[in-house]
């Protein structure tokens, strides 16, 4: 009996893996591209200051970097073990981006890391430029890889059911690749990494503008980061509303979750600025909307309604009906599956994934009343408030970020952005982008419940049933060993930026860098 | 080395000895379930127990 514990505990254990991998990510995102700019700037320029920049913000990225990697690894420990059937399931096409991303993108980064801390006395200037920019460009080659792969579980495309392998076969690797949504997310979630660098950089220096230390690194620190920041602040917010877009045609029960729209939005569909979602009584009280945004966003017209909760929840019970043929024709074949699926049961195969959630009702789904079909079909809505109000924080960070940059790009130019009172709110800033990031996850990924692949597979359909016990010592371990990790990684940052850059011609190693060769 | 080399180094090695352990302890080899298109096919189109109901979303 596949035990409800195990379910919760599964994905209780991989969501905190995913969120704590999330804290080093960002990071490594970010400064990773700072880095290649400044460094290009001491190419262009010459000046040792430059230099200097790159190898002290170096440090922090290389320990970012050394503690935050391998910790995707944990994710792919579980598929193996707690996901087993979900890794049956669609591993043809999950595998193959994550495989991508292992061999080609993180090689590819690791590899040159190494050139970047060690190469300095070994290579020209132009050389290690190249190598920093290959470093940038191996972390984002990752995230694309990986954005590729949770893509498809919100919208699964170039696909298609084998009733003789039981599983999910990939059709088409450029429709994976060019899936809508993976577009939308990998340069919004790549742009937070970027907020994220930025943020981290213009914190720092606030901090040691401050402390009246080291002003002529952390005056140009915090320009550049500034300039980069808002550029990345602007490409988040659009490729945020594209996001939408693109989910509001995929992901249709998302969106309404997250708006906490109960009830279809007329065209033009306004957007709830604020409210407070009730569940019990399916509504939404205190409103506070604003005119025909969400119709901008989610259908990007003003004459196109946007389906509420209720009637999408109508929707999903008739497709639930609609997949009982493909249904009983796969429990009929037995030991003896044909080779294809027949032509008349194609419409009912699309809409076989909805049967499935019948499974954690009763196990003859075939045999389902009206009422079960109801209570699956209502099933298919995922945490309202949870994701109103997730949403709405991970926005107004955004839109934050880009007040915040757009002041500091302004005072940069002014050359005034030594005012205390700035400072101090870029200092009090730095947690807020880790804040918007993880946020970011939550509406995704809790918003796409309760499928583990949208309209495919229900979560609880792809847990393996193991002892409960394990899951919940793996997922203490995993606590601690993160934990452990991310104080390790506080501490070594917080005394590297207390020790500052380190310069000049005595030839003292810089953080991680080996002393300029005699 | 610089002092940080060490650091990191002395971190590496506790991260790699860490995951080694978890991974032995709880997702090794012997502890993959196998999934076959048999049962997997009886998992998702048998008549098995039924999982544990879940609450639906909707008014009391």
């Amino acid at each position: 009996m596949l035990d409800l514990d195990v379910v919760t505990l599964s994905r209780l254990q991989f969501a905190l893996t995913a969120l704590y991998h999330f804290l080093f990510v960002p990071l490594t995102l970010g400064l990773s591209l700072l880095l290649a700019i400044m460094e290009s700037v001491y190419v262009m320029t010459g000046r040792t200051i430059w230099r200097d920049m790159v190898k002290f913000w170096g440090t922090l990225f290389g320990i970012n970097f050394a503690m935050g990697v391998a910790t995707g690894i944990t994710m792919e420990f579980q598929f193996g073990t707690n996901w087993a059937y979900y890794s049956h399931y669609v591993g043809d096409i999950f595998g193959a981006p994550l495989a991508i991303e292992g061999l080609m993108a993180f090689f590819l980064e690791a590899t040159f890391v190494g050139l970047f801390f060690f190469g300095w006395n070994r290579l020209s200037r132009t050389g290690h430029l190249a190598v920093t920019w290959l470093v940038a460009l191996g972390s984002n080659f990752s995230a694309l890889w990986i954005l590729v792969a949770n893509s498809w579980m919100q919208n699964p495309v170039g696909a298609h059911f084998n009733p003789q392998t039981m599983r999910m076969e990939l059709s088409s690797f450029t429709e994976v690749l060019f899936n809508p949504v993976a577009q939308s997310k990998f340069v919004h979630t790549v742009s937070a990494g970027y907020v994220t660098g930025s943020v981290f950089v213009m914190a720092i220096g606030a901090y040691y503008m401050l402390r009246g230390r080291h002003r002529e690194i952390a005056r140009r620190s915090l320009t550049v980061a500034a300039s980069f920041g808002l550029a990345s602040a602007l490409s988040v917010v659009v490729l945020g509303d594209e996001s939408g877009y693109t989910a509001g045609f995929s992901q249709k029960m998302k969106i309404a979750a997250i708006e906490a729209m109960w009830e279809t939005e007329p065209a033009p569909a306004d957007f709830t600025l604020f409210g407070i979602p009730d569940t019990k009584t399916e509504t939404t009280s205190h409103e506070v909307k604003l005119p025909w945004l969400l119709g901008l966003i989610a259908t990007r017209s003003l004459d196109k309604p946007v389906p509420g909760i209720k009637p999408l929840v109508a929707v999903a019970e008739q497709r639930i009906r609609n997949g009982i043929d493909a249904y009983k024709w796969l429990a009929a074949t037995g030991d003896k599956p044909p080779a294809e699926v027949p032509e008349a049961l194609e419409g009912s195969m699309h809409d076989l994934g909805y049967t499935l959630l019948l499974k954690r009702i009763r196990p003859d789904v075939e045999n389902a009343t009206e009422a079960q079909m109801h209570d699956a079909a209502l099933s298919t809505i995922p945490d309202v408030p949870v994701l109103f109000w997730s949403f709405r924080i991970m926005v107004a960070l955004g839109f934050y970020f880009i007040a915040l940059f757009s002041a500091a790009f302004y005072l940069a130019c002014r050359r005034r952005c030594g005012k205390p009172w700035f400072l101090t709110l870029v200092l009090l800033s730095l947690p807020l982008p880790w804040i918007a990031a993880e946020l970011g996850w939550i509406v995704a990924e809790y918003g796409r419940q309760p499928w583990i692949i949208d309209g495919i597979m229900p979560t609880f359909l792809g847990v393996s049933n193991v002892p409960a016990g394990n899951v919940l010592f793996s997922l203490a371990g995993f606590v601690l060993f993160y934990s452990t990790l991310a104080v390790i990684d506080l501490f070594l940052i917080v005394k590297y930026v207390r020790l500052g850059p380190k310069s000049g011609p005595d030839g003292k190693a810089t953080g991680l860098f080996p002393a300029p060769a005699q | 080395m610089p002092r940080l080399g060490h650091e990191i180094g002395a971190a590496l090695i506790f991260k790699a000895v860490a995951l080694a352990i978890l991974y032995w302890a709880f997702f090794g080899p012997s502890r993959h379930v196998e999934v076959t298109p048999t049962n997997m096919a009886a998992f998702l189109f048998g008549n098995g127990p039924s999982p544990s109901p879940v609450e639906p979303n909707r008014p009391r």
